[in-house]
């Protein structure tokens, strides 16, 4: 551990108070920062959780008859594909974030010679393609405000067990040093002046 | 005539349900040693999917009936669109009950169904090997479903990279 460096000035001692005083005013904002991140955090895993759930179901919903998927007539992936994720910045627990808004599709129109079936399919996938654009995008938030947490949590660590104690040891350490240096004064001005005394006795 | 004969009689016989007795090429390999060059032409051009009513003959009626059949799935989607009950007049009613498998293989039979009766009457002409080859055609198409494989395409669908955007 780093020795303290202090000078033993009253400015000094001025400015460690600040120190001290803005560390206290800031600490319990962060905590607060770090809670609130975490709780937004836990939110959108459970937002992730929620949207695999309607990814299964509609699996499920789709089992019987999902076989149709393979008709060799058919190469469904040539009637819809997912062009892009529209995103919308938001700040989420004071973070700009992008949030999901809709997927840009291409859907190739259908014909007369397209089976019914595939009308089913194309509804499958948008559903599918949109949700898991949803959880893409929210995993992306929770990197973004997991690194944000990292950081915050660092402040609150360096105003803990740094800046917090750092200046409340100064602040002592100058006081000590000031008052030490007041007594050595006064008893130093108290033996000149005893010496003086005995001088004009003589 | 006779090698007609013979080639209907070299079939294997089909079912619906069935899992297809021959590949579409040995049918058309088969075909194509035992018939003249204008049936053999005629045949590899005809195609279930693409069947139009220009076709001749029983399979003009064929085309006709699938025309219709294609104005009825043009109904169920027009009805779906204006949130509506279909009025079908071809198709049986009970399709419209089931889900898309089931009624993908119910628009098979009941293709299968319309083949068969052109194909009743017929005796070694080449309306016969041309039913036979639609039919193999929905054999092969019915054989096709798989749900492993759905599953695998519905996943390759929509699990691709997608870029994101900023909405403007």
């Amino acid at each position: 551990m780093a020795v303290l460096k202090i000078k033993y000035t009253k400015t000094e001692r001025a400015r460690q108070k600040k120190i001290l005083k803005v560390s206290l005013r800031m600490l319990p904002l962060f905590e607060a920062m770090e809670k609130s991140l975490m709780v937004t955090i836990n939110t959108i895993a459970e937002n992730i959780e929620r949207i695999k759930e309607a990814i299964e179901q509609n699996k499920k919903e789709a089992a019987p008859w999902i076989a149709v998927i393979s008709d060799s007539w058919v190469d469904i992936s040539s009637y819809i594909s997912a062009n892009k994720i529209i995103t919308k910045p938001v700040d989420v627990a004071g973070v700009r974030v992008q949030q999901f808004e809709k997927v840009d599709f291409d859907v190739t129109p259908i014909t007369d010679e397209t089976p019914l079936w595939v009308d089913n399919a194309i509804e499958l996938m948008q559903d599918q393609l949109q949700l898991l654009a949803e959880i893409k995008c929210l995993e992306i938030q929770i990197e973004i405000l997991e690194e944000e947490l990292l950081e915050v949590r660092a402040r609150i660590k360096l105003f803990e067990n740094r800046r917090i104690p750092n200046a409340k040891t100064a602040i002592r350490k100058i006081g000590q040093k000031l008052q030490d240096d007041e007594r050595l004064m006064i008893a130093t001005a108290k033996v000149v002046k005893t010496k003086k005394a005995e001088e004009v006795k003589i | 005539m006779p090698n007609l004969v013979y080639l209907i009689s070299s079939l294997p016989s089909l079912a619906f349900g069935q899992s297809p007795p021959i590949t579409l090429d040995s049918f058309h390999s088969e075909a194509e040693e035992q018939l003249s060059s204008a049936d053999y032409k005629k045949l590899s051009e005809l195609d279930l999917k693409y069947i139009s009513e220009a076709e001749t003959g029983k399979l003009k009626s064929f085309a006709e009936v699938i025309k219709e059949l294609k104005a009825d799935v043009l109904e169920i989607r027009n009805a779906k669109i204006n949130e509506r009950s279909p009025a079908v007049s071809t198709l049986p009613k009970t399709v419209l009950e089931q889900n898309a498998l089931e009624r993908e293989k119910s628009i098979m039979k009941w293709q299968w169904e319309q083949l068969t009766n052109i194909d009743s009457g017929e005796m070694f002409s080449i309306t016969q090997i041309c039913v036979y080859k639609l039919k193999l055609q929905i054999l092969h198409r019915l054989n096709s479903f798989s749900a492993e494989k759905g599953l695998e395409i519905l996943e390759s669908v929509v699990n691709p990279t997608i870029k994101m955007e900023e909405e403007e």
